[in-house]
């Protein structure tokens, strides 16, 4: 797909101010909610900042769904990632999907192995039905959106440190795994990563450090 | 006496007389002689471009326990030769002849020319270069990963007496590696011998560069567990291999049009071919054979409206000439009746209704890019 084509449907929420509040850092394609009755088969680091993940649906191995999580900058830069991934999908159009899921989404048409492209926080997303059989991806991708935009809940209060510097925060979690991941919730604020600050944190934040299958933690901040 | 090391790239600079620089994957670095070590414990593998071999092929060998301030003639033969047919009859004529055909294709790739070594006074040699006396690197070599078995010798009173034995994996390609492989610089983009692995697996025993890539395209084409996504999902600024091997020995997956130039080009550019991935753009198809499909079943026939579509080049756009592992044309005039076909080594446009381009386009320019390229691999 032209990017001058998803640009349509994209350009308008580059342009909008910016207020979901929502940086993630580490975010590996794994730490996905897992599909019902499915298991975990392979996890692939793509490149940089970017993963894979692969889950085998009932008993199987011919219904799989795959997860790629990307993270960029801000919310910005990965609205702007997402016309340029979709470039690398040679369908002429591809239709736009549920209003629900992301910033935006798009989807593949009906002739073709499902999938949902969409922007989350400073995440883009693919979500695929990745083997044989077809299985509708849609319920899946709707709640992988869910869960990176919602508070933890039962975090434990501490654990992260948070030092101030150069305008920006320093989120440093005391434990941390492979796993393990940052999400930054600042309701009304226009965050984005810079380097390893992050910046635009005005008025109050809560840093959350969650690790699949452990405690989650999360320290309080205000500006 | 036994064999301390044996050396096949010990010249990293060339391959005209010995192995080329290979490496494990990505993340090993240069592999680096001596590829089979006594101790500490080595055993790595090593590969030879047929076409690039100009002059008697090589290898360096050293030995420890031998006569103290002497000399031994030194050999090594292949440990796995079948020997002559046992028994008599239909059947034991086929047992030999089936064991001789294995060990032709994929057993030890020659013998080690016999000649004098000299030993000190520790009785242990120098590192000595030997004649590989080989039928698999010259004009009638093909493409093959040889399980190589030696057993060396040394001579006694006119008789050869076996002192040890060695085992090494060597890769057989047809001509030195092209982009995105490299021989020197990016250790990354060394050719990697899990690809390798690969590679020499699809073209097995073919002698072309025509040969092996038609069979490469066929290979990424039949994978059975693989069916067609219109979304690149090996990378489309690097090529992911390391990936889409993986992928390859597990369950089921999809892949794209990009996916299947990638993987055709890399792979037959790893057996000495020479092709580039190359996309043309806006075009609204004819109904063609999907990946993997079953020519019988309409459902497989399928058409598409592009924005682009990959496939590999000979060289670049100027030869005309492509291969397509992604699809299979429909050579059919007659509606309703289809004739599959692989575009391997196919013109694609030079104004033949049989030709690539106008067996595939319905309606749209097919827009050729500026360039073509060669995705590193990670």
């Amino acid at each position: 797909m032209r990017s001058e084509d998803s640009m349509k449907a994209i350009e308008p929420l580059i342009a909008r101010p910016r207020e979901a509040g929502l940086l993630l850092l580490g975010f590996k394609a794994w730490a996905a909610p897992a599909a019902p009755d499915s298991e975990l088969s392979l996890r692939e680091e793509l490149a940089p900042n970017s993963t894979r993940a692969v889950w085998d649906l009932r008993h199987g191995d011919t219904a799989r769904v795959a997860v790629t999580a990307t993270e960029h900058a801000s919310v910005r830069h990965a609205l702007k990632a997402l016309a340029s991934e979709l470039e690398a999908n040679q369908l002429a159009e591809l239709p736009l999907g549920p209003p629900d899921i992301g910033e935006v989404s798009f989807v593949h048409p009906d002739n073709v192995p499902p999938a949902v492209f969409f922007v989350r926080g400073n995440l883009t997303l693919g979500v695929y039905s990745f083997g044989r059989e077809r299985v509708d991806v849609v319920p899946f991708a709707r709640r992988v959106d869910a869960e990176l935009l919602a508070r933890p809940r039962d975090a434990r209060e501490g654990g992260v440190d948070i030092t101030f510097d150069n305008g920006g925060l320093r989120a440093k979690p005391r434990w941390s795994g492979a796993d393990g991941y940052v999400k930054v919730l600042a309701p009304g604020a226009d965050l984005r990563k810079d380097g390893e600050l992050i910046a635009g944190a005005t008025g109050e934040a809560e840093v959350f450090y969650v690790e699949p299958g452990r405690e989650t933690y999360s320290t309080k901040v205000k500006r | 006496m036994q064999l301390e090391e044996v050396q096949f790239n010990h010249d990293p600079a060339s391959a005209s007389h010995d192995a080329f620089t290979i490496c494990r994957d990505k993340t090993s670095g240069a592999i680096v002689a001596p590829e089979w070590r006594r101790t500490p414990y080595k055993r790595e593998p090593a590969a030879y471009a047929r076409d690039a071999i100009s002059a008697p092929v090589t290898i360096k060998a050293r030995f420890s326990g031998g006569p103290q301030n002497g000399t031994r003639k030194i050999r090594a033969i292949d440990a796995n030769e079948p020997g002559e047919q046992s028994g008599c009859g239909c059947l034991a004529f086929l047992a030999s002849l089936i064991a001789k055909l294995v060990n032709a294709v994929f057993g030890t790739i020659g013998e080690v020319v016999a000649k004098d070594v000299t030993f000190n006074g520790s009785g242990n040699s120098g590192l000595e270069t030997f004649t590989l006396n080989s039928p698999w690197l010259g004009p009638n070599g093909f493409i093959s990963k040889r399980n190589t078995v030696w057993r060396w010798q040394y001579q006694q009173g006119g008789s050869w007496v076996d002192f040890d034995t060695s085992d090494h994996t060597i890769y057989v390609v047809l001509d030195l590696p092209n982009l995105p492989w490299v021989q020197s610089g990016d250790a990354t983009q060394l050719p990697w011998a899990i690809a390798l692995d690969q590679a020499c697996g699809w073209a097995v025993a073919k002698k072309t560069k025509d040969d092996a890539a038609a069979a490469i395209t066929l290979a990424v084409n039949r994978v059975p567990n693989v069916t067609y996504t219109p979304m690149t999902m090996f990378g489309s600024s690097d090529y992911q291999l390391a990936s889409y091997l993986t992928h390859l020995a597990g369950p089921a997956f999809i892949m794209n049009c990009t996916d299947c130039a990638d993987a055709v080009t890399t792979l037959a550019n790893l057996v000495g071919c020479n092709l580039a991935e190359g996309q043309f753009f806006n075009m609204q198809t004819k109904p063609f054979l999907t990946l993997a499909g079953d020519p019988n079943n309409a459902a497989a026939w399928v058409t598409f409206g592009w924005n682009y579509h990959e496939i590999c080049w000979l060289n670049d756009y100027s030869s005309n000439t492509v291969w397509d592992g992604c699809l299979q044309l429909d050579m059919s005039n007659n509606p309703g009746v289809h004739v599959a076909q692989l575009p391997a080594k196919m013109t694609f446009n030079a104004g033949n209704a049989n030709d690539y381009k106008p067996r595939l386009i319905a309606s749209g320019p097919g827009t050729l890019n500026t360039f073509v390229r060669h995705r590193r691999v990670v």
